[in-house]
């Protein structure tokens, strides 16, 4: 098993002023499901592929288990990377491509044969196993991507966009699958993706980036419930949060009208202006004289929720009511906020004036 | 009706191209195989049928063997370093050297300059005494044959050209080819540790494997077709030793004015080329991959 601790680990191209990847700190344990996520041009695709040995390392220590790494070629690394495109050989049949790294590493025939079947019984290729890849989905494509992965048994699993190129439906089912898998081989994994609820499902740990720089580390639950900045709160969560400039005096939570909506959930000592967050689940509807007005702009539904979209003084906002409330575009209606369940934030840092654990 | 109507659509759409192939090529090829059952001379009036004659003395011919070796050996050493040269020449300049438009444009000029001004270029170079080639042979010490003068090396002065001319053609064919293998895939071999040798064998190899038997076919027929160098450097020359199939037909019929015996190897020449693309096109289906 692996564990992989990187240190003030930077990536500048030649070509660009500014580094891709700055001071990139993270620990990640034995078994740990980290996922890293970002907007594109982020670079997390280029921090995994530093983790592979595919990028150079311009600064810093890639630590893998007790050995510096960062000079250390991709084959001697004990990592498995599965592509976005899958990458396969198309002139190879899924057993061929399945068996590629064993054969190069010249593994004998027989112990290939064992390695290939077994790999396929798990991931239920067992049929196809004499099939060309364009004969396959792209579901089946991507699970013999995760074969080349699973058949060297290596202790780590970078994963770059694995679900991409896949439809909704299956990108759920290939979730689970990617789940189990863990769960059944327990190898270290890395996942890149751009797509937050893959993040908020699968992994232990989630790294937010933006512009290189790591905006918060913790669990799906930290980062939803304690978003240590507006980009991260923005960034988890869909639909997305709520925003509204408010002021904050007394520990209580005001809209710039001094209407209270909220108290902190613990000291700030901080006056003054703030932006308010709120989460379209945190809010219902109520009577006129109580509530903050929204004007209706359209609504979706969903099944089990609807989501109402209209405007708060001049933001856009969303809110979720039950499904058999009956809204009209158009309308006013009247919405108070759940008080406990507020996140304010500096409008200057953009930082969320709650105090953070720092989780490297 | 509008049956009727459909048919006569495809008839007009196709006919109209159809006139210029049947008149400039079905033709002219059912005439010469008509000719090469005769005697013609290709310029009396009169001529007799003589049957498959000309086929029974072509086929018995010992100039015929020897052209069928000439033309045999020319293709094959043609063909093989053409491709091998060609794909170096392209990993070569895939790597993204300084100047590479430039050296790809100077590598692909020879394809575009005519073969009989080239010829008359390489006759000086392979001139024995003063001539380029020996004078870099003499330099590191090397034997300074006489090139197109002697029979032994007359034949390899001219494969030389013609490989010379096509390789960077053949390279334009293989970049491309290369810029069409998804990087990945080249990322994938790094990332099990294979070797160049090995990432060119499983990787690069296979996915051009279409570009190499396009290449091969096409150099095949290049090669059976041709003239040019032949016919400036050597007119077939030392006694015989250049003389490829094509050039012993041109012999033949515009020296010898033996019209039918020269249409009958003409025919000869169809029926090989067509065995050959047949054969390279089945044997391709191993080990080529779409």
């Amino acid at each position: 098993m692996a564990k992989i601790r990187m240190v003030d680990l930077s990536k500048q191209y030649d070509n660009q002023d500014r580094k891709t990847i700055d001071r990139f700190n993270l620990n990640i344990e034995e078994q740990e499901f980290v996922v890293i996520v970002g907007p594109s041009g982020c670079g997390k695709s280029t921090m995994l592929r530093m983790l592979a040995g595919l990028e150079s390392i311009s600064d810093g220590e890639l630590w893998m288990n007790d050995k510096v790494v960062n000079d250390i070629p991709p084959k001697d690394r004990d990592i498995a990377l599965v592509f976005q495109n899958y990458a396969l050989y198309p002139h190879l049949s899924v057993f061929d491509n399945i068996a590629f790294g064993l054969k190069i590493r010249k593994t004998p025939k027989d112990q290939i044969k064992k390695q290939v079947e077994k790999t396929a019984d798990i991931l239920g290729l067992t049929d196809y196993l004499k099939h060309k890849p364009k004969s396959l989905s792209g579901g089946q494509k991507q699970r013999v991507a995760l074969g080349r992965a699973i058949v060297r048994n290596a202790n780590i699993f970078l994963m770059d966009e694995p679900l991409s190129n896949l439809d909704a439906k299956l990108r759920t089912h290939m979730r689970e699958e990617i789940m189990q898998l863990h769960r059944r081989l327990k190898a270290t994994t890395i996942y890149v993706t751009h797509d937050q609820t893959e993040a908020m499902t699968m992994a232990s740990k989630i790294v937010i980036l933006k512009d290189g720089y790591i905006q918060q580390i913790g669990t799906p639950k930290e980062v939803y419930n304690q978003p240590k900045n507006i980009f991260v709160a923005g960034f988890i969560g869909a639909p997305t949060i709520n925003f509204l400039p408010g002021k904050l005096s007394n520990e209580e939570i005001k809209l710039l009208d001094g209407t209270v909506v909220g108290g902190v959930q613990q000291p700030l000592f901080h006056e003054g202006d703030v932006i308010i967050g709120v989460r379209p689940e945190n809010m219902s509807l109520t009577s006129e004289q109580k509530g903050i007005p929204m004007s209706v702009r359209f609504t979706e539904m969903m099944g089990a929720d609807m989501f109402v979209h209209g405007e708060v003084q001049g933001e856009k906002w969303k809110i979720r009511v039950n499904p058999d409330e009956d809204i009209c575009v158009g309308e006013t209606i009247y919405i108070q906020l759940d008080a406990n369940k507020l996140h304010v934030f500096d409008p200057h840092t953009e930082e969320s004036l709650y105090p953070h654990k720092e989780l490297v | 009706m509008s049956r009727l109507k459909t048919v006569g659509k495809l008839l007009f759409f196709i006919g109209i191209p159809m006139i210029p192939l049947a008149v400039f090529w079905f033709f002219p090829m059912f005439v010469s195989i008509w000719l090469s059952f005769t005697n013609w001379d290709y310029i009396s009036p009169t001529f007799d049928y003589v049957g498959v004659e000309n086929y029974t003395t072509t086929l018995t011919s010992a100039d015929f063997y020897q052209a069928l070796w000439n033309t045999a050996l020319f293709a094959v050493m043609t063909i093989i370093p053409t491709i091998i040269i060609g794909l170096l020449l392209a990993l070569l300049l895939r790597k993204g050297l300084k100047g590479e438009t430039w050296f790809r444009a100077f590598l692909f000029s020879p394809w575009i300059t005519p073969m009989v001004a080239m010829s008359i270029v390489w006759t000086w170079i392979y001139e024995p005494d003063v001539g380029l080639m020996n004078q870099v042979l003499g330099w590191f010490h090397l034997p300074q044959p006489d090139w197109l003068t002697d029979s032994d090396t007359a034949i390899w002065a001219i494969i030389i050209v013609t490989v010379w001319k096509n390789a960077g053609w053949a390279m334009l064919f293989y970049s491309d080819a290369l810029s069409k293998i998804p990087n990945d895939l080249y990322e994938v071999s790094h990332l099990e540790g294979a070797s160049g040798l090995q990432r060119i064998k499983t990787v690069v190899l296979p996915l051009v494997s279409p570009t190499t038997l396009f290449l091969a076919i096409v150099s095949a027929i290049n090669a059976i077709q041709a003239y040019d160098q032949i016919q400036v450097m050597t007119q077939g020359g030392p006694s015989g030793s250049t003389r490829t199939l094509l050039y012993l037909y041109y012999q033949m019929a515009f020296e010898q004015f033996q019209m039918g015996q020269a249409t009958a190897l003409a025919t000869i020449i169809v029926v090989f080329t067509m065995l050959l693309s047949l054969i390279m096109f089945y044997a391709s289906k191993r080990w080529v991959h779409y």
